[in-house]
């Protein structure tokens, strides 16, 4: 039981760091739409695999990268209408894992199987996954390292970037693949419907958190562990869908840094205008 | 020649149906500071983006220091348009400027020594320099302007393209502005868009005029004529330098 318990709580740990920092990045590009409509045909993807009897992590991540992948192809060459693109993606892909659902063998919405899809399982981690999200950790970081002053400027300003001679439809094309591969790996934790809030919630709390660039990138990359552990752990307590509760301590983790900044600027502006400082 | 630094020849740019740039010649020459100006929507942006190979023309030739404008990117400072920005990104004025040092970056590299002292370089030539360590978001809109050029300045280009570098600052730090493009000019050929045509007139020493197509002359001497042809309307030119207006034809006339 410690030793699943371990291996789950170390899936999450890497999930929650990984989304963590990839949503720090497509935010700050600012693809975030397009992240999103790649988490749905993420759970397209995985709901295929259920009529193909596939691992649904491996089939959500053929699509969730195959999608990425186009759509970035499209954006780079389409200058108006990339959100109604990215919509179009996003409810073709609910649509499909929808169909999909409906199509494979099982019928009940509680099995296992149909869990891992859209809700998330604490049993679904097996070391298998765990080396894959390790090994997506690893390349990331690389990819992170190799470029990181290039992506600082493409952080700032795309085009200025572009005209400085910075290959930014490669980079917006490996970011979005390494969102697909992401959020393909962290979809057994999560479940295809709510792997999209460790992308967004630890970013948006990070940016209440710091003020500076790479402060946020840590901070929302521990965020992200730390939602998806302590969720993890208090779903495994109460018994609660996993997926769920790690997204539910997430928006509560938000929440907090967002009333932890109003009451520090209130702070702040008491101590400016206390007539011993001034 | 090996003086022509930037060559345009009958470039057109269409979105759709709809004509951007229309047959556009253009030659500009080492040293040249050449200031283009013209109505919002008349492609001086556009124009910008072709020299800069961000644009592909529908039709025409582009030659950018004696090749194709992607790649000499790396020799062209570019300064777009403050407006453009994301005045909250998290990042002080030095680690924008660095960005600039970032074109000819290899694997894994990281801003040395010498990256950082022409940073700082640049943002003194700038007057830039004593507040290098404040965050972007808090400077002026002139303030920003020159950080941006500083940064431009950075990678050491040997043209530097200015977008609209004047619009949201006011008059006196666009005339401080302009005195030092017009040193700087002494090392790097300048291009310049701008709707404003009075302060412009000033400092360049070529002019010409763009809505669709291009009026240049090789000259900064602009005819009336030639105004109206790009305004599309009678201008009245109420002083050389500043204030200016350029007034469209009523209606009832």
């Amino acid at each position: 039981m410690l030793e699943f318990l371990g291996l789950a709580l170390l899936a999450a740990v890497l999930s929650g760091n990984l989304c963590g920092a990839i949503g720090f990045y497509v935010q700050r590009l600012k693809i975030t739409t397009l992240s999103f409509s790649v988490a749905h045909a993420a759970l397209a993807g995985a709901s295929i695999g259920l009529i193909l009897n596939l691992d649904p992590v491996y089939s959500a991540m053929i699509v969730a990268v195959a999608s990425a992948l186009i759509l970035g192809v499209i954006f780079t060459r389409v200058e108006y209408g990339r959100e109604l693109i990215s919509m179009a993606v996003f409810s073709t892909s609910s649509a499909i894992a929808v169909f999909a659902i409906y199509l494979s063998n099982v019928r009940v919405l509680a099995t296992a199987s149909i869990a891992v899809v859209l809700w998330g399982s604490l049993l679904a981690i097996t070391v298998e996954k765990l080396i894959l999200l390790l090994l997506t950790l690893f390349i990331f970081v690389l990819y992170i390292l190799a470029y990181k002053i290039q992506i600082d400027s493409m952080l700032y300003d795309v085009k200025m970037a572009e005209a400085e001679g910075i290959n930014v439809q490669m980079h917006m094309l490996i970011m979005l693949f390494f969102a697909g591969l992401i959020i393909s790996s962290s979809l057994r934790l999560t479940g295809g419907f709510l792997v999209f809030t460790l992308l967004y919630n630890p970013v948006a709390a990070s940016f209440q958190i710091s003020r500076r660039a790479h402060m946020q990138l840590l901070v929302s990359s521990i965020l992200g562990a730390s939602s998806a552990s302590s969720g993890l752990i208090v779903s495994y307590i109460l018994d609660w869908p996993v997926g769920a509760t790690i997204a539910l301590v997430s928006s509560i983790i938000l929440l907090s840094a967002y009333i932890a900044k109003i009451i520090v600027e209130a702070a702040r502006r008491r101590c400016l205008s206390c007539p011993m400082l001034g | 020649m090996s003086d022509e630094v930037i060559k345009l020849e009958n470039v057109w740019v269409r979105y759709g149906n709809l004509t951007v740039l229309e047959d556009v010649n253009l030659t500009v020459f080492r040293g040249d500071f050449l200031g283009i100006i013209g109505p919002n929507g008349g492609g001086k942006t556009t124009l910008l983006k072709v020299i800069l190979g961000l644009i592909k023309p529908s039709r025409g030739r582009v030659t950018v220091l004696g090749g194709s404008p992607e790649s000499k990117r790396g020799l062209i400072g570019y300064v777009p348009q403050i407006t453009q920005f994301d005045r909250n990104f998290p990042a002080s004025v030095l680690d924008v400027v660095l960005m600039g040092r970032l074109g000819r970056g290899k694997l894994f590299k990281r801003y040395d020594e010498q990256d950082k002292r022409l940073a700082l370089e640049m943002l003194e030539a700038m007057e830039m320099a004593e507040f290098k360590d404040k965050p972007i978001g808090e400077l002026s809109g002139g303030q920003l302007q020159r950080v941006l050029v500083a940064r431009a300045l950075a990678s050491e280009p040997e043209i530097l393209l200015l977008d609209e570098p004047t619009a949201s600052i006011d008059e006196p730090t666009k005339t401080e502005l302009y005195e030092l493009l017009k040193k700087l000019n002494e090392k790097v050929t300048i291009v310049l868009v701008s709707h404003d045509i009075g302060v412009i007139s000033t400092y360049v020493d070529k002019i010409a005029c763009l809505n669709k197509k291009l009026f240049y002359h090789g000259s900064k001497e602009v005819t009336t004529k030639t105004l109206e042809e790009t305004y599309q309307c009678p201008v009245e030119l109420i002083a050389h330098g500043v204030p200016h207006r350029v007034l469209r034809k009523h209606e009832e006339e």
